[in-house]
Parts: structure tokens; sequence; C-alpha cells
């Protein structure tokens, strides 16, 4: 007599039985038709909404920027009005010039100069990498 | 001698802030402040300059700074929404929840519901965690006097 070892449906094997695969899983090989039966027929769901849909769209589910966080500058209302006006690609004149503002004393301030500084360093930086980049795009 | 350069205008204000504010999502927070400061001592009353310096001294954990900045928008422009969450923060971050808790007052007032509710559970933290140490601190306390005691038999 041989021994059949089946581990799928070894839990269900009564002491003294023999139980082969077959005989658990579908002893004749095919397959019943329940087509006819209630419920059968429900129709394929294929877009399912997300869940928090409704959420979403109140807004809800948005993360707040957190206190430390800045938003991006905003266009100053004149240059608005002059990106408008030169769409057409007329000349570029920017509004305003710093000697018309009025700024006075603070246009010799250590922060203006700092400021000015770094951005120095920054275009020199930026220089310098195009060198390099142009050197290298050269050979 | 003024250190401005020639043809300086909105337009070159603006490209600064644009890169303090890159600077600032790239977490170079002090580079970022410099070039606030800088532009904010040109144009004095620009509150997006002067916001943006208050949060960035939240970033750099200067909460002093923070509220003092951010009290100077609100004295000028008293709906400035984000001045108040930047002011609560700091507020906060100095254990000071009764201002704090003003500022919240104050966002639930000018309808800023979603930024009062998250510095409503922010202060609620702050409330758990001070509760918190204190507790920790009393027993502390009660500890060391009942060692004391002992030592003293």
């Amino acid at each position: 007599m041989t021994i059949k070892i089946d581990e799928l449906n070894a839990r269900y094997l009564i002491p003294g039985v023999d139980l082969g695969t077959t005989a658990v899983a579908d002893p004749d090989g095919t397959e019943e038709d329940y087509s006819d039966a209630p419920y059968s027929q429900v129709p394929e769901v294929t877009d399912i909404p997300s869940p928090t849909g409704w959420q979403d769209l109140l807004g809800l589910n948005q993360v707040s920027p957190s206190p430390s966080q800045i938003d991006p500058p905003p266009l100053p209302a004149s240059l608005q009005r002059w990106a408008k006006g030169n769409i057409g690609g007329s000349s570029l004149r920017f509004p305003k010039d710093a000697s018309g503002d009025g700024m006075g004393a603070a246009l010799t301030s250590p922060k203006v100069e700092r400021m000015f500084g770094m951005l120095a360093g920054y275009d020199h930086v930026a220089r310098r990498i195009r060198a390099r980049a142009s050197e290298g795009g050269g050979q | 001698m003024s250190v401005v350069p020639s043809g300086w205008n909105e337009y070159s204000a603006y490209r600064v802030s644009e890169r303090a504010y890159l600077l600032h999502t790239e977490g170079r927070y002090r580079e970022a402040l410099a070039l606030f400061e800088g532009l904010l001592e040109m144009y004095p009353n620009n509150l997006y300059y002067r916001d943006a310096i208050s949060a960035l001294h939240l970033s750099l954990g200067n909460p002093e700074e923070a509220i003092r900045q951010a009290s100077n928008v609100i004295t000028s422009a008293p709906t400035y929404t984000n001045a108040f969450v930047r002011r609560c923060e700091g507020y906060l971050l100095l254990g000071m929840r009764e201002e704090a808790k003003r500022d919240v007052d104050r966002l639930k007032e000018l309808q800023a519901y979603g930024p009062a509710r998250r510095m409503e559970m922010r202060l609620t933290t702050v409330r758990r965690m001070q509760s918190e140490r204190e507790n920790r601190d009393r027993k502390n306390l009660t500890f060391d006097t009942q060692l004391q005691s002992v030592d003293r038999r």
C-alpha cells in the first residue's frame, strides 16, 4: 500500500481514512456552473472611487505648510503689468530703478552689502561652472 | 557710497527673493536669511520679506526673533494669517501657552480654520509635554527628598 502525503490537505485528513488530493478538491474534475445562482451576475466595478475623494475635494487632506515654510515670492503688481505689456516681445524695460525708490541710507547698509556680496559670489561660481562646462564641451 | 549695482530695480529684487526662496527649500536657511534681510533693508515695508525672515528664524531655532518679526507684520497687516501662525509657533517653542492660545483664537476669528486647528493641536501637544515634564520633575523631587531622609537616618 502506498502512502500519499499531501501537505496541502494534511490538516483535513482523518486518521484511518485515506483522502487523496483529488477527493478533496474536485472529484469529477469538472467545475460546477453557478451562473444561474442569485447575485452571480453582479456587474463588475471597473472604476472604484477613492474613499477620500470628497475629503480631497474639500481640501481636508491637504497638508498645511509648516510654520517655518515660506511661500514662493509673489510677482509685484507693477511687474505683472509690465509682463503683460511685454508679451509681444517688445523691448525689455524694467520698471522702477533703485534710485527712484527712495531707499536712501539702506543702500549702504551692512546687510545690503552682505546680500550683494553673496550674490556676487553666486555669480562668480556660476561663471566658473559655465566656463568649465564650455571647456569640456569644446573638446 | 552705494553698494547697489546700477540698473537695480523691482525685477532684480524679485529675482533675489526667488533665489532666497530656493535656498530655503534646500535647507540653506542662513543664506536665505541673509538675502531676505538685505532685501528688507532696501524695502522695509515689504511684508513678504519680513514674513519670510520670521519663518527662517523659526527654522534656525530663534523663536524670539521670529516672534518679533511676526509681530511687526501683524502691526502692519492685522489680518495676515501666516504671521499669526509663525508667532504662535514661536510662543509654543518658548512654552508661552497663553500667548499662543490668543493667536490661535485670532486665527479662528480670521476664519483661517486649517492653520488654527493645526496650531491648536500643537498647543495640546505642548501642554501634554509640559505636564509630563512637571510630573517627572515632581517625582524626581519626591525621590530625592526620600533619599535625603534615608541618608539622615
